[in-house]
């Protein structure tokens, strides 16, 4: 009835790349279609650069680089000031900062960033304030939610060696408190230095002056010393691991984990794709199948992390009134025994492309998506990774899913969290 | 040479104005806003009934309506129309508020006459089957009682409840009985009195062409019933208690809401407002989140906002505060109020407040998708799109004076509800 068409869009984001003397990278990106420019600052430090007795420290970091820098006495004033808006995220493997200014006073968000990236008037009064802020954070994301402890405990069953292990938040909010002034420093000097950095500029800019601007603002920056991510070899699982929640939950849930490929491994794009053939969309198999035709579950959700080095694939479900869990879990099994042994239907498979690639091309459409992705691209080292993922999708065949498939989804490796009532 | 020690010069922004939108009446006069241009080939389409809670005879209709209006029509099933939209790459969703109920379509341009005869087919002919009808009524019991496990979700509905009055259209909050009692007959019937063509108004944004207005006009427009929903709004009830506090669940932090009624966009201080509500608590610059995040350390979130609705709108105030210092929170709450009721703003700070509005209404205009949305909103709202630049307007020309008038008039801290949950 439907005629298989390929929808393969041409589209391209155009991009220069530069790096200044101090080494710090820079791609340029000029879309003529947004009165919004965005500088796009990220740094090669999340939450596994850190200590095991000090985890935490790289998100608690995030919230001190607002404070006053060697010229700026206050960051985000000066941001609005400028009609600007600005916010950051850390997670395991970066430490991301963005500001979205009105392209007339991009220059304000680079003289900002140089000076933080200059230097940090580093003070105790404001470390034990933020200590405090990222504390009630810690409250408020991950022990007053309901399942807000997921992570600290699906990280630590799926990770035994790397410093995935912990969540990007920190273990226990002591770890946070503990943090003290000469650690804030060191962290700083060691992790924050124009060489471990990448930024991106996207918006109505001319390329030539923009990257004039940029040399000026950032180039004398002194270097710090070569930093390289330790790298660490997670040992592989051998059995099943599974543990009951304790935390009092409105409903029972079910959280599987599975150990999948990192974001440079050629099957991370079918381990993405599993994950919508999944859960992604109102005709996903674990949701047409088993929320609406058989009315076992009143949610089902799946995804996978992402992470530099080999993430988590994650299935979330909340089963229907009545539904054991422990039955729950094998009614998933059967799907995911189902995806490892046959192939899926070619017109399946075609499906879950088109949608990931309208949901690409929707997503570019906000100009600071691309500065971010730019960077992490570049943080990847593949820049031109940002055209070339719709084809590493589109190569995807049924005998990959099912073979990746296959390799993730097996009974010794499952992590498995029980929030029962 | 670079100056590190003072800010580069400010630059006014270019152009900010919503540009009146062309509207094209197609068949029975209904308005198809029409927002072009787009780099990509995509395309967007809502299609908005001005249809709500006010329209409800039985609570959770109208939601369960718009919810369930895609899971079955015109002799498909819910399944085949997952699947043909997922096929195409589109998406089609469902919005509500307590104002409208609508769907939007999105997809690549290419596929847009693939989904019309879908979306259309939703809105014409829905069947509302009974399955999924039931499961609608179970699920959301369910995520019904997770939500009501978090403090926030409970604050918050307590306090709109003692804004409007608990059995007001903007107030009531629905339980596990309320989805019980709903029957699917409840459902179609709303459908059959409210999705009608003067009720009826619709946004295409993005890449599109002359055809495709051309089949919303035959597809859609011209099948819709004729017809216009009456709307009765009923006063909020005076206010009976100020203060609630309950304090049994084992939690870390109490939610705090903080509010009152206010007024829908016609009223004079309307505008005004949202410049004092950004000073007070409405950006990170704010003066809630200065003092009591930033100074403090008191809380990871505190902000201070405007709900505008068609008929009404409040002010309202939120933090989720360790449970020690909550007293210690609720009092430099108050601080802040009276301080912005007794001094005037300085004009450094307030210059602040206007430059960063600006920045951020920029946003709202940035692309045919976000210029679609804003729009919605304002019309959902009872507005057009030029109160966008009236908004502007206001903001950039608030002075000291009247931003102190507006705090006397509106943020009397003692005729606030006050809701702490923990």
């Amino acid at each position: 009835m439907i005629p298989s068409k390929s929808i393969y869009l041409c589209r391209m984001v155009h991009y220069e790349r530069h790096t200044l003397a101090n080494g710090l990278r820079v791609i340029i990106h000029r879309d003529r279609s947004t009165p919004i420019a965005v500088l796009n600052v990220l740094y090669n430090a999340g939450s596994r650069v850190e200590s095991p007795q000090r985890t935490g420290l790289a998100h608690l970091f995030e919230h001190l680089m607002f404070s006053e820098s060697q010229h700026v006495s206050d960051f985000d004033e000066a941001i609005q000031h400028a009609g600007g808006d600005c916010n950051a995220f850390t997670n395991t493997d970066i430490t991301n900062f963005y500001d979205m200014m009105p392209v007339e006073n991009l220059e304000t968000a680079l003289w900002l960033e140089s000076d933080r990236m200059l230097g940090l008037k580093f003070s105790q009064e404001e470390l034990d304030i933020q200590k405090k802020v990222v504390i009630e954070e810690f409250k408020e994301t991950s022990l007053d939610q309901p399942y807000g402890d997921l992570w600290h405990l699906m990280a630590d069953m799926v990770y035994q060696q790397h410093p995935y292990r912990w969540p990007t938040i920190g273990l226990t909010p002591d770890h946070i408190a503990q943090v003290t002034l000469p650690e804030i420093k060191e962290f700083f000097a060691t992790w924050y230095r124009p060489n471990n950095a990448i930024i991106s500029v996207a918006g109505d800019v001319d390329p030539q002056q923009v990257l004039a601007r940029i040399d000026a603002w950032f180039g004398s920056i002194p270097a710090g010393p070569p930093v390289s991510l330790p790298s660490l070899a997670e040992p592989p699982q051998t059995h099943r691991r599974e543990v009951n929640a304790t935390g009092k939950v409105p409903l029972p849930a079910l959280y599987m984990g599975f150990r999948c490929p990192g974001r440079l491994d050629e099957n991370y794009y079918t381990a993405d794709l599993i994950t919508d053939i999944l859960a992604n969309g109102p005709s996903s198999r674990l949701y047409r199948k088993l929320v609406v035709d058989r009315e076992l579950f009143s949610h089902i959700d799946c995804y996978q992390t992402g992470t530099l080095d080999p993430g988590v694939l994650m299935i979330e479900a909340k089963p229907a009134p009545g539904i054991h869990l422990d039955d729950a879990e094998a009614i998933i099994w059967e799907e995911l025994n189902l995806l490892a042994s046959a192939r899926i239907a070619d017109r399946d498979l075609e499906k879950i492309k088109n949608k990931n690639e309208a949901a690409i091309a929707f997503s570019e459409v906000a100009v600071v998506h691309k500065a971010m992705n730019l960077a992490h691209c570049e943080w990847l080292g593949q820049p031109d990774l940002i055209n070339q993922e719709i084809e590493h999708y589109r190569a995807v065949s049924t005998d990959q899913v099912r073979d990746v498939a296959a390799t993730i989804f097996q009974p010794h490796l499952a992590n498995v969290v029980f929030y029962r009532q | 040479m670079i100056d590190r020690r003072h800010a580069p010069p400010f630059r006014e922004i270019a152009h900010l104005v919503m540009p009146e939108p062309e509207i094209r009446r197609l068949s029975q006069g209904i308005p198809l806003y029409c927002i072009p241009g787009s780099s990509q080939e995509l395309v967007k389409l809502e299609v908005i009934f001005q249809v709500g809670r006010l329209h409800e005879k039985q609570p959770l209709a109208a939601r369960a309506a718009g919810r369930l209006i895609r899971e079955g029509a015109a002799g498909l099933d819910g399944t085949t129309i997952a699947d043909l939209t997922d096929f195409y790459g589109g998406s089609i969703s469902t919005t509500d508020s307590m104002d409208h109920t609508g769907l939007a379509l999105h997809c690549l341009s290419r596929f847009f006459q693939d989904l019309l005869p879908v979306l259309s087919a939703m809105i014409l002919e829905p069947s509302f089957p009974e399955k999924e009808f039931q499961l609608f009524i179970r699920n959301n019991q369910q995520r019904l009682s997770e939500d009501l496990s978090k403090n926030e979700v409970v604050a918050y509905r307590e306090m709109t409840a003692m804004v409007f009055g608990a059995d007001h259209p903007y107030g009531w909050n629905s339980f596990p009985d309320t989805y019980a009692a709903l029957q699917r007959q409840d459902v179609i019937t709303f459908w059959q009195d409210h999705f009608l063509q003067g009720n009826a108004l619709l946004i295409l944004s993005g890449h599109y062409d002359d055809t495709m207005v051309e089949a919303i006009d035959q597809q859609l427009c011209r099948h819709l019933r004729p017809g216009v929903s009456p709307t009765v709004f009923p006063a909020p009830a005076p206010v009976v208690h100020r203060e609630l506090r309950v304090q049994e669940r084992d939690s870390l932090q109490n939610a705090v809401r903080i509010g009152r009624l206010l007024f829908d966009r016609t009223h004079p201080d309307y505008y005004p407002m949202h410049a004092v509500n950004l000073i007070l608590g409405g950006y990170f610059g704010s003066r809630l989140m200065t003092q009591i995040r930033e100074e403090l350390g008191l809380t990871y979130n505190i902000y201070s906002h405007i709900d505008a609705l068609r008929y009404s709108g409040y002010f309202y105030i939120s933090a989720e505060v360790s449970k020690e210092e909550t007293q210690r929170t609720l009092d430099e709450i108050r601080k802040e109020i009276l301080r912005l009721r007794e001094e005037p703003v300085g004009a450094e700070e307030l210059l602040m407040m206007q430059r960063f509005a600006a920045g951020n209404l920029l946003h709202l205009l940035d692309g045919p998708f976000n210029r679609a949305d804003t729009l919605k909103n304002l019309l959902i709202e009872g507005g057009t799109f030029d109160d966008f630049n009236q908004l502007v307007h206001a903001i950039r020309s608030i002075t000291p004076a009247e931003v102190r008038e507006m705090a006397r008039q509106w943020l009397d801290p003692d005729q606030m509800v006050e809701v702490v949950i923990g």
